[in-house]
Formats: structure tokens, sequence, C-alpha cells
């Protein structure tokens, strides 16, 4: 802020002779306060004024200061100032009486307090917890979700396969040393798609597994491994053109390039 | 000026006692002055009066209140002086109009006014003061006037009222400088 410009204006003379609204009066006393300069001028030009004032006096007439002095004592014997420290003293006294209750107060608001934040942090880590623990949850159920829609997606097309027209339903019969072993061969002669279901085959030892065969053109072709546990599921098999049978021999583990005949299972033909 | 010169210290003490001796003491210190300035403004010695004891009333009431940190007493006690001044006028729907210097001169003569002996070399040093900055001051003073009015009046631009104010304490100054620096 310029100050020499600020008294130049000559704001600090229309003050101090009393032209100025309240509101600017105490722009300039905020200022008097911040720069000695401003009111160091203040009291310059307030001296001067009182100086230039001061040429123009008026005598009192006699008694007019006893007559004031008169106005002034019985202005103070008036009630409200007699009563005036009565009040304020009881109003002292009664604010000692209640200070105990008051600091008991405040103390017990305060513990109020902390216990209250001291729960609800508590609260809060709970809850954060169980958030965490629900997120998990969610998100363990959104991959199961995604697993059984796999799971569904993969019944259905099974079972628009089973149920479409083109789709031939090979039965294989347990031959003479397996008569109760049997098995079916799902064939689409359009798509060559192949599926099995090993159904009632008996169990086998760790070492074996069964291999199904195509018999194409009077020469067994390997249409893959049945895996252990496709008790009730179809599962699906190397996909073929043609075939007049098929067959499912026992193989060790991993299976044969060409079929043990006299391990052969069930059998049937197309 | 006044018969007895105290420091604002003592003076404010004596406000601050409100006993009848510091009373007294401002009785005889503002009384002549300020019954001046209500007088010029209202031109009535009742009035005047009047508003003398309503001022030490209000002074009586704030005494507890009042430290020298608000300024000095003389401009304290002589705006309230003046802004009574001014309620009474309007009042009486009176508005005080001053033709000139001379009129102030008049006034002061002609009245009951009085320049006590002592104060004879500082009304010598006031009459040095060129006219037209001492007009400025009376009318802006003791006419109560606005910035507008004042421009009005004096019949400058309204612009330069402020400037011309300052013009003018500071020419009071430098005679009163003159005058301090001559003792």
């Amino acid at each position: 802020m310029d100050i020499k410009a600020y008294i130049n204006s000559g704001i600090i003379e229309s003050y101090v002779l009393g032209m100025l609204t309240d509101t600017e009066c105490q722009e300039v006393e905020l200022l008097a306060k911040q720069y000695p300069e401003i009111s160091a001028e203040i009291a310059e030009v307030q001296k001067s004024m009182e100086t230039y004032l001061s040429e123009t006096t008026v005598t009192p007439r006699p008694g007019l200061q006893d007559a004031i002095w008169e106005k002034l004592e019985s202005k103070s014997a008036a009630a409200p100032i007699i009563e005036t420290p009565i009040k304020s003293t009881s109003a002292k006294i009664r604010l000692l009486a209640i200070q105990p209750y008051l600091a008991a107060a405040v103390l017990l608001l305060l513990l109020t307090s902390v216990i209250t934040n001291i729960y609800l942090s508590r609260q809060l880590g709970k809850t954060q917890d169980q958030l965490s623990e629900l997120n998990a949850s969610n998100l363990r159920i959104a991959s199961q979700l995604e697993t059984q829609k796999v799971a569904f997606n993969e019944l259905e097309n099974q079972f628009a396969f089973m149920i479409s027209p083109n789709t031939r339903t090979v039965q294989l019969a347990g031959l003479p040393n397996h008569p109760d072993a049997s098995a079916i061969v799902y064939w689409n002669t359009i798509n060559h798609e192949v599926f099995i279901s090993g159904a009632s085959l008996p169990a086998l030892t760790s070492e074996k597994q069964y291999q199904l065969w195509a018999i194409v053109d009077g020469a067994p072709v390997s249409a893959g491994l049945l895996s252990a546990d496709t008790d009730s599921a179809l599962q699906k098999m190397a996909s073929f053109e043609k075939a007049q049978a098929f067959a499912i021999t026992v193989e060790p583990k991993g299976g044969s390039i060409h079929p043990t005949l006299e391990a052969m299972v069930v059998l049937g033909p197309v | 000026m006044i018969k007895a010169t105290y420091t604002e210290e003592q003076l404010v003490a004596a406000l601050r006692s409100k006993s009848r001796a510091g009373y007294d003491m401002l009785f005889s210190y503002f009384a002549p002055v300020m019954l001046g300035i209500a007088t010029k403004i209202t031109r009535s010695e009742t009035a005047a009066e009047d508003i003398l004891q309503d001022a030490f009333i209000k002074l009586w009431e704030n005494a507890e209140d009042y430290s020298t940190e608000k300024g000095r007493l003389f401009t304290w006690f002589s705006n309230i002086v003046k802004n009574k001044s001014i309620d009474y006028l309007r009042s009486k729907h009176v508005k005080y109009k001053i033709q000139n210097p001379d009129d102030i001169v008049g006034f002061n003569e002609t009245s009951q006014v009085q320049t006590p002996v002592d104060h004879i070399g500082l009304k010598e040093v006031i009459n040095k003061m060129k006219p037209e900055y001492r007009q400025v001051i009376e009318t802006i003073y003791f006419g109560c006037r606005t910035h507008e009015e004042a421009a009005e009046e004096l019949n400058i631009p309204l612009g330069t009222v402020k400037t011309r104010i300052r013009a003018a304490v500071n020419h009071l100054r430098e005679i009163l400088k003159v005058r301090s620096g001559g003792h």
C-alpha cells in the first residue's frame, strides 16, 4: 500500500473533521493500527485541530459546573448503576458454584467422545474386513458362475448334438468276457463329431485305460482315450467321416497305436 | 487556549476516577472549548449548555471503557459535542451557514464567546491563516458539511474537496509550527 499517497489524498483530514461514514472511519482506524505513519498523521491533524478549536471558547456561566455535576451524581445514583455490581457479584458466585459441575460435564463429554471414537474406529475396521471378505466371495461366486456357464454351454451343446437327427446312437455291447459292460457312442454323420458315454464299464487299475476305436474300412483307428472320471458325462472323441463299428479295448495307460484285440471289452456296429 | 495544561494521561485518569475532583479538572479544561464548538454550530447558548451536559453524561457512562489507545480525549469529547450539535440542528431543521471568515470573526466578537487573555497569541496566529483556507475549515467543521455540500458551498469540484481540506489543515499546521518554534 502506498502510505504517502493515502495520506496525501486528504482522507486523514476528512476523518478528523468528522466527514467520513462509520465504515470509512473504521477503515482509517484499521489502517492506523497497521501503519504508524498513518496514526502519527492522525495525531498531528488532531492536535492542530485541537489548537484551532481552542481559539474559540465560551466561558461557562456560573453554576453550570455544579449543575452538570449534580446531573452526573443523580445519574450514577440511579438504580441500574447500583444494581450492576450486585448482579455481577452474584453472577460470579453462581459461576464459581457451577464450575465443578461444568468441569465434570466437560470431562464427561470428552470421555464419551474418546470412547465413541474408539468404538467407531473398531467398527470401521470390522466393516472394512467384512467388505474385503464380501469382495473376495463375490469374485469366487463370479468365477464359479463362469465355470457353471461354460459347463452349461457344453451340456447344452451336447444335448443339441444328441437330439440332432443327424446323430446316430451306436450301442456297444459287452463281449463274452465282459457280458455286463456297455457303452454308447454318439456319431454325427454331418459334422462327424463323436461322443462317448462310458456309463457302465468295469473299473480299471491305475496302470490301465480304456481306448475307443473306430473300425474304418476293416481297420481299427484310435478315437482317443477315455478319461477316468467320465462316468456319466459325455466325452468328446476324435471325429470320423466314416466308420463301420466302434469298439473299446483295455490298454496300458496312455493308450496304444494298435488295439490289443484280446482285451476288447465292448463292440457295436454302426 | 486553556487555563491549565494537563497531559493526556492525567485527563484520562481524571475521567476514570469519576470523582468530583476529576470532574472539576475536566470541566475547567474542556468546558470552554466544548461550549465554543456547540455554540458556534447551534448558535444557541442554552442548547450548547444542554449539549455539554449530555456529552459529560456520555463520557461518564463510557469512562471505564476509555483508554488512550482510542485516540485523544479531546477528539472523543469534541466528536460527541459535534454530533449532539448536529442532532440539535436536525431537530430544529436548521442548517448553519457561514457566509465568510469575517462573519466568523464578527460572531466571535459580538457574542459572549470570549477569548481569554492568555490566548491572544493563538488568536493572532489563527488570524494569520489565509481566508480561503480558514473558510474551508470553518465551513466543514462548524457547518458540519458532507463532501458534496462542501463542494457546492466552496464552489469546487467534488474530487478536490479532500485535497483542499488537506491543504487547509497543512496550512494551519505550518502556522502553528512557526508559532511553537517562536516560543
